[in-house]
């Protein structure tokens, strides 16, 4: 572990001095270069910023207006028919919707039931195993101009489902 | 997304007026605004340097010696993907940052794999189905270190912090692997 671990962190410095050691040595000038590509990166943000803005301004709206916690409660009980705990829904609508929510929720877990408990274990997996499916849709289909999506939506949050579930039958 | 983004914000905005909570989605609109530029600004620069040194590499012929190597690989999940474009060094790149725990990395990385994407694409404003697929690979995220919650469970005294890396990769391959599938057999491309 302590190995992949290095290598994830020695990944970065290396993969830059492969680069510039391979521009040197064909006489690209690296500089140059450099600034001109920054200088796309700083127009792709521009392009990102504002279909950002409009799902952070949902998600949060949803969120402070109580709606959330009434959409919780109303799919608790069909989780709780197929033997989830609970206390897992938040974080698996959470997961789907809003990376810094899930963090807030998994936080939360982490403290009330401790680390190495199922709930504990089920929630840290779920966390890990899905990324935030609204702002990748969101942000990569923005940034080229995508206005119809057509179901990726839907099958962003059943693969959220499915990781879901395989991490409740993991520890149950 | 414009009919789901409309009635999240009608919905919410209903129930926020009725249950009394005027003051805190007055001052949530604003927050949103602030909390939105922050993270811009935060994953900005790492953008920008990404760009930069990804130009080097473009530069030095780099980019086009990664694509050739990965090409037979990316080709199986993506047959639409024609021999000379760039989108299979981007893709392959994405995939590998998302893979070592580098999300700030791997999302300059996908934006840049779907521009690549979006030059093949026939139609410009509809997701194509390469795009579909890459965006599932996104969604689901097979990661080998799952860092930020390893570092989490840390924090909170966990007897073994990465008891968890395991069950993660087979929870978001199990998904990966269903999405795959689906965008494959389900997307039909129109003429």
């Amino acid at each position: 572990m302590i190995f992949v671990e290095y290598i994830s962190y020695a990944m970065v410095p290396a993969l830059i001095l492969v680069i510039v050691v391979a521009a040197t040595k064909k006489k690209v000038s690296t500089y140059d270069s450099f600034v001109e590509g920054a200088q796309e990166g700083f127009e792709a943000i521009l392009k990102i910023f504002p279909s950002m803005l409009a799902v952070v301004l949902a998600i949060n709206l949803f969120k402070i207006s109580g709606c959330m916690d009434l959409f919780i409660k109303l799919l608790s009980p069909i989780f709780s028919a197929i033997n989830v705990p609970g206390e897992l829904v938040p974080i698996g609508v959470m997961r789907s919707i809003s990376g810094g929510g899930a963090l807030a929720v998994l936080t939360d877990i982490l403290q009330t039931h401790g680390p190495d408990t199922p709930i504990g274990l089920i929630a840290s997996t779920i966390m890990g195993s899905s990324d935030t499916t609204l702002y990748v849709l969101a942000i990569y289909t923005a940034s080229i101009g995508i206005t119809n999506t057509k179901f990726a939506l839907f099958v962003g949050l059943l693969c959220d489902l499915i990781a879901f579930l395989v991490a409740t039958m993991l520890f149950a | 997304m414009n009919k789901i983004w409309g009635y999240i914000i009608i919905v919410s905005l209903v129930v926020g007026l009725f249950s009394g909570k005027v003051e805190l989605m007055t001052t949530c609109v604003f927050d949103s605004a602030k909390s939105t530029i922050d993270t811009c600004l935060n994953i900005f620069g790492i953008i920008a340097i990404w760009s930069g040194l990804m130009k080097i590499a473009e530069q030095t012929g780099l980019i086009e010696k990664l694509q050739k190597v990965v090409y037979p690989l990316v080709r199986i999940l993506f047959p639409e993907i024609s021999k000379n474009s760039r989108a299979t060094g981007d893709i392959a790149m994405n995939m590998g940052a998302n893979i070592i725990g580098l999300g700030n990395v791997a999302t300059p990385l996908g934006i840049k794999a779907m521009e690549e994407l979006q030059k093949e694409n026939k139609n410009k404003e509809r997701l194509s189905k390469s795009m579909m697929m890459f965006l599932v690979l996104n969604m689901a995220s097979i990661q080998l270190i799952p860092t930020t919650v390893i570092a989490l469970r840390t924090t909170y005294g966990s007897d073994n912090p990465v008891q968890i890396v395991v069950p993660v990769l087979v929870a978001s391959f199990t998904a990966a692997l269903v999405g795959v599938m689906i965008v494959k057999f389900f997307y039909k491309e129109e003429k």
